[in-house]
């Protein structure tokens, strides 16, 4: 594998924000903003499925090489990287230049991206704004997902949500 | 493109909770990113782990900031 394609969650966040794409940060990288002691080498959003959207983030995926994450295929496979492409995917699991990105448009457990939206925090981190997902919504989608390495993680979550709420 | 198709099944835990006995399911998304990881060396790895790390902390210290 390249250095080149090794995880860099700003650079990745960044070019997103470049191209103003709608998006929700979910899924590893978020549980571990919000203090998750889980370490997490990709980055899942939920994007905005609004038309036009869609175009500027078929722009970003341009401009970050992204390619389709397959075993044995280091740099991913091409793919069509369109707007009208991404209007058919529910899930894209990529990598890209700054490290891999999984899209997924309907995380398990949530109604997408207006759904998460609600209750999401808006952050600048070292001037790139990002918008992440509340925790209880991390936790309902990782819940809802079911899937064993998530299930490990729910324990620290829960708890650090208990303390969260705690604070309020 | 995340299925169940094609996945394969490994021996895996958590320092944080027990041990698992049970086979953890990947998908080849997970399969081709753990290979990439593998194929980094030694430096690139923790280079990877010093940045993700670095920008993680810093949301942190913005997220507290915004709670106080």
């Amino acid at each position: 594998m390249s250095e080149a394609r090794a995880f860099d969650p700003e650079g990745l966040l960044r070019a997103l924000q470049e191209y103003g794409v709608a998006y929700v940060l979910i899924g590893g990288l978020a549980a571990s903003l919000h203090g998750s002691p889980h370490v997490t080498t990709d980055a899942d959003i939920a994007p905005s499925a609004e038309r036009e959207n869609l175009a500027r983030l078929a722009a970003a995926l341009e401009a970050i090489d992204a390619r389709i994450r397959a075993p044995g295929v280091p740099d991913g496979l091409p793919f069509d990287r369109s707007a009208e492409m991404l209007s058919r995917s529910s899930i894209l699991n990529l990598t890209t230049r700054h490290g891999d990105l999984d899209l997924t448009f309907v995380p398990a457990g949530t109604g997408g991206y207006e759904d998460l939206r609600r209750h999401a925090i808006e952050i600048t981190i070292r001037g790139t704004r990002v918008v992440l997902a509340a925790l209880a919504d991390v936790i309902r989608s990782k819940e809802a997902a079911g899937r064993e390495k998530d299930r490990l993680t729910l324990p620290a979550l829960r708890k650090l949500l208990d303390e969260q709420r705690g604070r309020d | 493109m995340r299925g169940r198709s094609g996945s394969k099944r490994v021996r895996g835990g958590s320092a944080e909770t027990e041990p698992c006995s049970q086979p953890i399911e990947l998908d080849p998304a997970e399969i081709a990113q753990l290979e990439r990881n593998l194929a980094l060396t030694h430096a690139e790895r923790l280079d990877q782990l010093v940045r993700a790390v670095a920008f993680i902390r810093a949301g942190q210290a913005e997220l507290a900031r915004r709670d106080e």
